[in-house]
């Protein structure tokens, strides 16, 4: 099982957290929003990709 | 057994991760969520398939024809998939969206039977002499 995966989002995650913090503290609330954004299409690249092997596995399984 | 246990951790693992993350970003704590949950599923099916194998041997056995067996196996399978669906969208907030997924779900496995109807109304047409 990768584990490191759920770290390497949960890495993520906090570094966006932070770097949102810092630029709507200098006032830059649109790069923040665009920070945001971005961390979370990485993120959900990440996730789709066991999703469509989740997916794969069940159609195998249950013979859809 | 040490695939459940690896399992469970996984899963106490991600609940606090996302329960850090939930309240700085709730989508991104819902995603870590989503793919513990993805993750999870993965290793159960994997170590399910022994058994399935199993069953498939069972049914060899008994002679009942997969037209019987699959579209009971296939709507395990739409079960499976729709809970997770449903929990994920209820975990984003988005009820609406859950209960529609459900709904969904549940007119798949309809479809999944209906073979199976069918062959009941079949039967039953040929003992009544219609």
């Amino acid at each position: 099982m990768e584990i490191d995966l759920i770290f390497k989002i949960a890495a993520v995650g906090i570094i966006i957290s932070i770097l949102n913090q810092v630029l709507v503290r200098s006032g830059r609330e649109e790069q923040a929003t665009m920070t945001t954004l971005t961390g979370l299409v990485v993120v959900l690249m990440m996730v789709v990709q066991k999703i469509a092997a989740l997916f794969d596995m069940v159609k195998d399984l249950f013979h859809f | 057994m040490a695939e459940y246990l690896k399992i469970a951790g996984v899963a106490l693992l991600a609940a606090v991760l996302a329960g850090v993350l939930d309240k700085r970003d709730h989508a991104l704590a819902v995603s870590i969520g989503l793919l513990a949950c993805v993750m999870a599923l993965l290793a159960c099916i994997r170590s399910f398939q022994p058994a399935a194998r199993f069953f498939e041997e069972l049914s060899e056995l008994s002679g009942l024809g997969g037209g019987y067996l699959e579209p009971l196996v296939k709507t395990a399978g739409i079960g499976i998939v729709t809970q997770i669906t449903c929990a994920v969208c209820a975990d984003c907030g988005q009820n609406a969206l859950a209960k529609i997924a459900e709904l969904c779900g549940t007119v798949a496995a309809l479809c999944m039977t209906l073979p199976l109807l069918r062959s009941v109304l079949d039967l039953l047409q040929e003992m009544v002499g219609g």
